[in-house]
């Protein structure tokens, strides 16, 4: 919903980012089928906050490309003890099977993470995280993402005024090529022109003539510091956990246990903690404005 | 306090790459300022006017140190009493502020807030100074409700305002601007033009402004200096300047309707050599004349205070806000002139039929609402109306670009011309010539001497005429203008109207839209009103600004309730002397009946 994106955006882009690499690092890092399931049912749930309903036509054509993922394993890779079927003169294993909807449940979920993110991720957050680490690189991508749009709509105006023209509508393939060439040609020249301007204005307006500052739209206040040390020290925690091995599961020849010791069930505390840090932050938002708007 | 002191400023590029025609004495260079004197104070509005390519924009890039162009420089230049030149480089950078002419061509970063922030990141301002002024001039320019927008959604106005403020945030001492206002509508241009007078009465802003376009711009300048061919021709205050310039200069054009009113009567016909003029000279000349009106208010109360009496009657006779009435007086009107050909045109083959015209894109709201609009052979149509009316889309309609979603659209016409508002998209060709030749036509004499000239590097008014000849080259029989004086100073803006009668004349069919009032009730044969989508009130020019009240031109507005079927500043002069001529053949002298 709006009201949900607006209150994400006043984070810190630094908190989204650190939220972002955490639950997807994880996911990503870690074939293990409770902590996918929990990503994936945590996505389901995040992207149902921020958008306004459900779309109900994209379902099918999500499910279908979890159904892909989850059949390519089993149908390319025959290892595994318990064979299930023949196709084709090959088997198909249990532990195949397994492991496809495993890595089907981490693609469906870092998928829908995207998504989701995509949303409260907007330009100038990117480029304010860019920025922290090359100020340099960071104006040159807002410079870019100014004149691009402008740059096309050029190129669509003077292919239109060249066609009323009568110039290049020719049918044949070459004719329309060399058209292309010769508006792209005048067009690229024009963006030149405008370059020389856009120079001038930076120059008139101090451009290089001291170190710059970078103008930090966002503050880094007393909720990002928490939300992110709080990040940071689940995911060290999982990170050596994982390391430690604990909630790792080996697939073939034949399918470990799902892990389930007091340390396993620890971690798969921690990553689903992880991934509701956000969703719970929105709702502790939520609640502190309608608290006030109470009093 | 003095900011700036310019003395004998002479100025010349180096020519390279132009034809011999271009060149100077010394074959060299082309000098485009001579021996400039002025100074500007501290707190004052001054306005630099000029026609295209007198040497305006040039002068103010020399008042910046950081966008002085390449080229010979003799005279002097003092701001704040230090040579110019023995300024560090950046040192003025954000004291003297620069808005440049195209609303797209300042801003570098691609969000509003970015843009603000821009000049003061690279003065090295920490972030908590910055987000403090940069809330401060978003409050004060009112761009909050646009402040997380991207640069390139927003309209030509708001960039333009948007350039504003993200000079003044740098808080400058003056602020140099280059006819800010030439590519903006006329509701975009008053808005930004009241947001400089504000800064100036405000906050004591020193404001150098050059413009071409005075009607709404003179009577608010404290001093005008006039440039022309590169020469400081008349220096003085806008009264000064309104009295002095000559009838035969360029810039007399752009003298607002009611300064040109007072001046044709006043002088006569006859016409004064054009000279130097300085405060002093003109001063003395101030005894012998009235104060000249300069806005519409002064121009009603000096044409009131002349005619008031005799032309009243006249005005109730004519019916004024009466249509039907109206309809009399324009008949009488058309007896000769235009009311002739459109007449003919009654029973000319139409050129031009769009039956029920709807168009929307896709899943947007209808841009246009059925729109019934019928033109015949040889007539010049003119369609006014705000921005995103749907004037321009109704152009694309028309000429093919898009497609009505619903309706017909009949073209009689096989050649079909377009000139759109943004001329650089007709240009692809290395040179003139090479342009030209795209089209089968080779270059006029007006641009002979530009034949191996890039189009990017003409002047405006030299653009403007490459376009017109590209678009003719094709002998079309329906011409379809959009904006076709958007940016052209006074003269210009005469030539085009005049070509559009000559085009008429040879029965090429016009249509036009247009935000220029002026050239609309100057040349067309009818006119009509686009608002949301729906075309109103389409009709002959002059009932059409007759019905109108606001939306007319300024020489009815000076005339409103005065007289009944002026339209024209020539119109409105023609018929102050045909009274100023009835009363003196009833021997009635002018003091008498004022006493």
């Amino acid at each position: 919903m709006q009201e949900n994106k607006r209150l994400l955006m006043r984070l810190h882009p630094i908190t989204t980012f650190c939220y972002m690499m955490a639950v997807l690092g994880i996911a990503m890092f870690c074939v293990n089928p409770v902590m996918q399931g929990c990503s994936l049912i945590c996505a389901c749930i995040f992207l149902r906050m921020l958008s306004e309903r459900i779309v109900w036509r994209r379902v099918p054509a999500f499910v279908l490309f979890f159904a892909v993922i989850a059949a390519i394993n089993p149908l390319f890779y025959h290892n595994g003890a318990t064979v299930l079927f023949y196709l084709n003169g090959n088997r198909i294993t249990l532990e195949a099977v397994r492991y496809g909807i495993c890595t089907a449940c981490m693609f469906g979920g870092v998928f829908l993470w995207c998504r989701s993110l995509s949303q409260i991720f907007s330009s100038d957050r990117i480029l304010c995280l860019l920025g922290a680490v090359s100020p340099k690189a960071s104006l040159v991508c807002s410079m870019t993402l100014r004149f691009l749009p402008m740059y096309a709509r050029q190129m669509e105006k003077t292919k239109e005024q060249q066609r009323l023209l009568g110039l290049y509508r020719e049918n044949t393939l070459i004719d329309r090529i060399r058209g292309s060439m010769k508006v792209f040609a005048a067009v690229t020249t024009w963006a030149l022109e405008h370059s020389m301007h856009t120079a001038d204005s930076m120059q008139a307006r101090g451009y290089g003539v001291c170190r710059r500052t970078q103008y930090r739209r966002w503050r880094f206040g007393r909720m990002d510091a928490a939300l992110c040390s709080w990040l940071l020290l689940l995911f060290i925690a999982i990170v050596i956990e994982i390391n430690r091995g604990s909630v790792s599961m080996r697939f073939y020849p034949v399918t470990d246990a799902i892990p389930l010791g007091a340390e396993s069930l620890l971690v798969y505390l921690c990553y689903a903690a992880v991934c509701f840090t956000l969703p719970a932050a929105l709702c502790v938002l939520r609640f502190r404005r309608m608290m006030r708007e109470r009093e | 306090m003095e900011l700036y002191r310019v003395e004998h400023l002479t100025f010349a590029y180096p020519a390279c790459g132009l034809s011999d025609m271009q060149r100077g004495d010394g074959g060299r260079e082309i000098t485009v300022l001579q021996d400039c004197s002025f100074q500007v104070e501290e707190g004052s509005f001054v306005m630099l006017c000029g026609g295209t390519g007198s040497g305006k924009t040039t002068l103010l890039n020399l008042l910046k140190k950081e966008l002085q162009p390449v080229g010979r420089l003799t005279g002097i230049i003092r701001y704040r009493d230090r040579f110019l030149a023995d300024y560090a480089y950046g040192e003025t950078a954000a004291e003297v502020g620069f808005v440049m002419q195209n609303p797209d061509e300042q801003p570098v970063t691609d969000k509003v807030w970015h843009e603000l922030a821009f000049g003061l990141e690279n003065m090295g301002v920490p972030s908590e100074e910055i987000r403090r002024r940069v809330a401060e001039i978003s409050a004060y320019f009112g761009i909050d409700d646009w402040y997380e927008k991207a640069v390139e959604e927003l309209s030509g106005g708001q960039k333009q305002l948007l350039n504003l403020a993200a000079v003044m945030v740098m808080r400058p001492r003056v602020l140099l601007l280059d006819e800010p206002t030439a590519q903006l509508d006329p509701i975009a241009a008053q808005n930004f033009m009241n947001m400089i007078v504000r800064l100036n009465r405000e906050l004591g802003m020193t404001i150098l402004l050059a413009e071409h376009r005075l009607e709404e711009t003179l009577a608010v300048s404290d001093r005008v200096l006039v440039l022309q061919g590169g020469k400081l021709l008349h220096d003085g205050t806008p009264q000064q300047i309104a009295r002095a310039i000559g009838q035969k200069e360029r810039i007399y054009m752009a003298l607002p309707c009611s300064a040109r009113l007072c001046r044709a009567l006043l002088d006569g016909g006859e016409e004064k050599p054009v000279q130097k003029t300085d405060v002093c000279t003109v001063a003395e000349k101030k005894t012998d004349r009235d104060t000249i009106p300069l806005t519409i208010t002064q121009g009603r109360q000096w044409l009131w205070a002349r005619y008031g009496d005799i032309g009243r009657d006249d005005a109730e006779q004519g019916g004024y806000p009466d249509t039907s009435k109206t309809l009399s007086a324009e008949k009488e009107a058309h007896a000769s002139g235009t009311g002739d050909r459109t007449q003919e045109h009654r029973r000319a083959k139409p050129i031009l039929e769009c039956k029920q015209v709807w168009f929307h894109y896709k899943k947007a709201c209808d841009i246009l609402c059925g729109v019934q609009f019928r033109m015949n052979e040889g007539e010049i149509v003119s369609l006014l109306g705000s921005n995103g009316s749907g004037k321009t889309t109704f152009l694309h309609v028309i000429a093919g670009i898009l497609h009505a979603s619903g309706g017909k659209v009949r073209v009689g016409a096989e050649r079909v011309g377009y000139l759109p508002q943004n001329i650089e998209t007709l240009f692809v060709a290395d040179t003139v010539e090479e342009e030209l030749r795209l089209v089968g036509a080779e270059p006029s004499e007006r641009l002979a001497s530009y034949r191996q000239v890039h189009p990017y590097d003409l002047s405006g008014g030299e653009k403007q005429i490459l376009a017109w000849e590209k678009v003719l080259a094709g002998k079309p029989q329906l011409l379809l203008l959009d904006e076709p004086t958007k940016g052209l100073d006074a003269a210009a803006r005469r030539d085009v109207g005049i070509r559009l009668r000559a085009l008429a004349d040879e029965g090429v069919s016009v249509l036009m839209v247009t935000h220029d009032i002026e050239l609309a009730a100057a040349v067309s044969d009818r006119c009509g009103l686009l608002f949301r989508g729906e075309l109103l009130a389409l009709g002959r020019t002059r009932e059409f600004f007759h019905g109108n009240r606001f939306y007319t031109t300024a020489a009815a507005r000076i005339s409103q309730n005065l007289f009944a079927d002026v339209l024209t500043a020539e119109e409105l002069t023609a018929r102050c002397r045909m009274l100023d001529g009835k009363e003196s053949d009833r021997g009635i002298p002018r003091e008498a009946e004022d006493m």
